[in-house]
């Protein structure tokens, strides 16, 4: 009979994200509105590179089959990101050249010695048995599988995997790889990767292959635009791709409106705003091309649910952090409830505490600025960002005061109609993610009307926080066996670990962007911060000739 | 990371060929046991599961109204033992057609007691 004494393993500590799975009802709409550009595709040209790369290995590899393909790759990926790199370090300009290329971290330095007049190894960094601090990428498809391949294989760009091989398509796959090919020289970089040296002169020599490149190379850039903007015919026609068109095309609207408005950066959350009021940034109404409705309506929808996401973030934020200071610990979360509405609303507000919750709401209906008025501090927009603010700070009372004012502005601005509008979204998955606009919207109209306002937001502090999170960190245990408790359930009762920040959701605006960026339809940002973009004369067109065209 | 030399109740539960399972503790959270332990111990084939617990304990965590058990009577056997003081054993006990594991240590059947605590566990393949 086999024995084995020893110490219980603890599963592993993670420190997690979207800890109450408010956020994923926001990924799940943002998926649906920009399909095929996630948040770590953050060059359009690598959806013409990668294709090329499969395509010419089949025409010029002495051997084909998966190992050389990985081995060659591997290096060309490296070769392809070192060219950008030092493309931006001659220029100094990392937004149109090396920037959001694959291993660009460990990459910079690589170039800089390679400028210093140093020649490399390509194996040195690209070798899946590379010293981990040289190595450029572990995934062993590098990039394109870590990032990229997904979103290719979607696009029917690509197929296939590092198991059973990567493929082009006989459609899209063939047709970028063949735009591409002409613009640069294939032969010169693939014997640079089979020799596996490479120095400066070389690199300079494969400008080509920057990801500017695209902007010069109107064959390839027409070829992406057709692929983005479903704008193909016959096999190239992708219908399922409307959504990301329309987005794409809302996008390049909003630069246009605004471009007029001196000094008005673009960037996601000014967008949002937009599409949030249906206001641009000068108070004037945004009236979309009825081709654009929808895709304004879902991310107004997307807007509204993740200032949903910030109001209950926040108030579990300034919660725990609170607590922290105060030991960390409550015997239970009925114990916590009552801390919390005593230590945050009591103190600040005691009329609130005593006052019924449609009272609150009304009141809140009869001050709330007009929906217009998005620049008002006293707007939800507004009261998002002061909330995110006074966290920088740490002031955990603000936080909290400005979480339960954004839930109620949110509450006062509802309509009676579907909150998801014309997304489907199944019971199931709300019941997975119960912290959602269709939940509001519920609560608002039954359990809640019954409490006062110290009551309702220990409801919110027991339900909307440690329950919700309990459950969220329950299931994670359950499926990855990974721990990722903020406050853990221990014999004693709860213990605090970390307070996490309540944050806006990536939601791929930034990525989108930066695609019509290197496309040639908007201009580099001004101001990189702020994301501050123009739209081009090739950008007006685009959109003239798209919302004709549909 | 745990120590590759300790003992994973998470993974003991999730191993295969295991058609039953009792589970003694003094303790008990029933969220805990029917959200992970119960779901990973269905999961990999284990159909037939028992829970004996301290009579005293069970009515403490139903008493607490934090969560009401779904499954009990359903998808496993609930069994409060009544005790003139405690009833204080931790084991589980895994039974399949070819194989049975008796993992006998310090854990009850809660977080804490599965790897947020510091435990003690002997396992016994019989």
């Amino acid at each position: 009979m086999a024995i084995q004494t020893d110490w219980v393993s603890s599963a592993q500590a993670i420190t997690g994200r979207d800890h109450l799975a408010v956020q994923a009802v926001s990924e799940h709409l943002y998926a649906t509105l920009l399909p095929g550009i996630t948040n770590v595709t953050d060059r359009a040209r690598c959806y013409s590179f990668y294709p090329w790369f499969i395509w010419k290995f089949d025409q010029v590899a002495r051997k084909k089959n998966i190992d050389e393909l990985v081995r060659l790759f591997r290096r060309g990926e490296c070769l392809h990101s070192l060219i950008g790199i030092t493309h931006e370090l001659d220029t100094q300009n990392e937004w149109a050249h090396g920037g959001g290329l694959v291993g660009r971290d460990t990459l910079v330095a690589v170039a800089r010695k390679v400028r210093e007049g140093k020649t490399i190894r390509l194996s040195q960094y690209s070798s899946v048995d590379a010293e981990p601090e040289d190595r450029y990428f572990k995934n062993k498809l590098g990039g394109l599988g870590q990032y990229y391949l997904g979103p290719l294989k979607e696009l029917e760009v690509l197929d296939g995997d590092v198991r059973t091989g990567v493929r082009y398509t006989s459609e899209w796959g063939t047709t970028l790889a063949r735009v591409y090919d002409r613009a640069v020289d294939g032969n010169a970089f693939f014997e640079i990767v089979r020799k596996d040296q490479v120095n400066l002169v070389d690199i300079r020599s494969l400008r080509s292959f920057c990801p500017c490149g695209l902007r010069k190379n109107h064959p390839e850039r027409d070829t992406l635009v057709d692929l983005l903007f479903c704008r193909g015919q016959g096999d190239l026609k992708h219908e399922i791709g409307v959504e990301r068109r329309n987005t794409l095309l809302l996008l390049l609207d909003f630069a246009r409106r605004t471009g007029k408005m001196a000094g008005t950066p673009i960037n996601p959350q000014l967008f949002l705003s937009g599409c949030y009021s249906q206001f641009l940034p000068d108070g004037s109404p945004w009236a979309v091309h009825s081709l654009l409705e929808k895709a304004a309506e879902g991310w107004c929808i997307y807007q509204r649910q993740e200032l949903l996401a910030i109001a209950v973030q926040g108030m579990f934020w300034g919660g725990l952090a609170a607590l922290l200071l105060e030991g960390g610990y409550v015997p239970d979360i009925k114990s916590y409830a009552i801390w919390f509405q005593r230590h945050f609303v009591s103190p600040s507000d005691p009329h609130f505490a005593g006052t019924s919750f449609a009272e609150i709401t009304e009141v809140r209906k009869a001050s709330q600025p007009l929906h217009s008025n998005w620049q008002s501090p006293d707007h939800e927009l507004g009261l998002a960002e002061d909330l995110l603010e006074a966290q920088k700070q740490n002031d955990c009372s603000a936080v909290v005061s400005l979480s339960i004012k954004l839930l109620t502005s949110l509450i006062a601005r509802q309509t009676s109609g579907s909150p998801y509008g014309r997304f489907e979204i199944s019971d199931g998955f709300f019941e997975m993610y119960r912290i959602n606009l269709a939940s509001l919207q519920r609560f608002s109209g039954d359990t809640w009307t019954s409490l006062n306002g110290g009551e309702w937001v220990e409801w919110l502090a027991a339900n909307w926080g440690i329950r919700t999170h309990l459950r969220v960190a329950l299931r994670k245990l359950r499926h990855q066996t990974q721990d990722s408790f903020r406050i853990v359930p221990l014999d004693d009762g709860l213990h605090v670990r970390e307070a996490p920040v309540a944050k806006w959701s990536s939601s791929r605006l930034t990525q989108a962007l930066r695609f019509l960026y290197d496309l040639g339809a908007l201009d580099a940002p001004t101001d990189i911060e702020n994301g501050s973009y123009a739209l081009t004369e090739f950008g007006a067109d685009l959109l003239e000739s798209e919302l004709a065209r549909c | 990371m745990p120590d590759a030399d300790e003992l994973s109740l998470y993974r003991e539960i999730h191993s295969r060929g295991y058609e039953a399972s009792i589970i003694g503790t003094y303790s008990l959270d029933f969220q805990f046991y029917e959200r992970v332990v119960l779901r990973r111990l269905q999961s990999s084939g284990c159909r037939h599961n028992i829970v004996l617990a301290d009579a005293k304990q069970c009515a403490k965590a139903l008493g607490s109204n934090e969560f009401y058990p779904r499954f009990c009577g359903l998808d496993y056997t609930l069994l409060p033992v009544q005790s003139a003081l405690s009833f204080h054993p931790k084991f589980i006990f895994l039974l399949g057609r070819r194989k049975s594991r008796l993992i006998l240590g310090s854990h009850n059947l809660t977080a804490s007691g599965f790897g947020l605590n510091r435990e003690i566990t002997t396992a016994f393949d019989i």
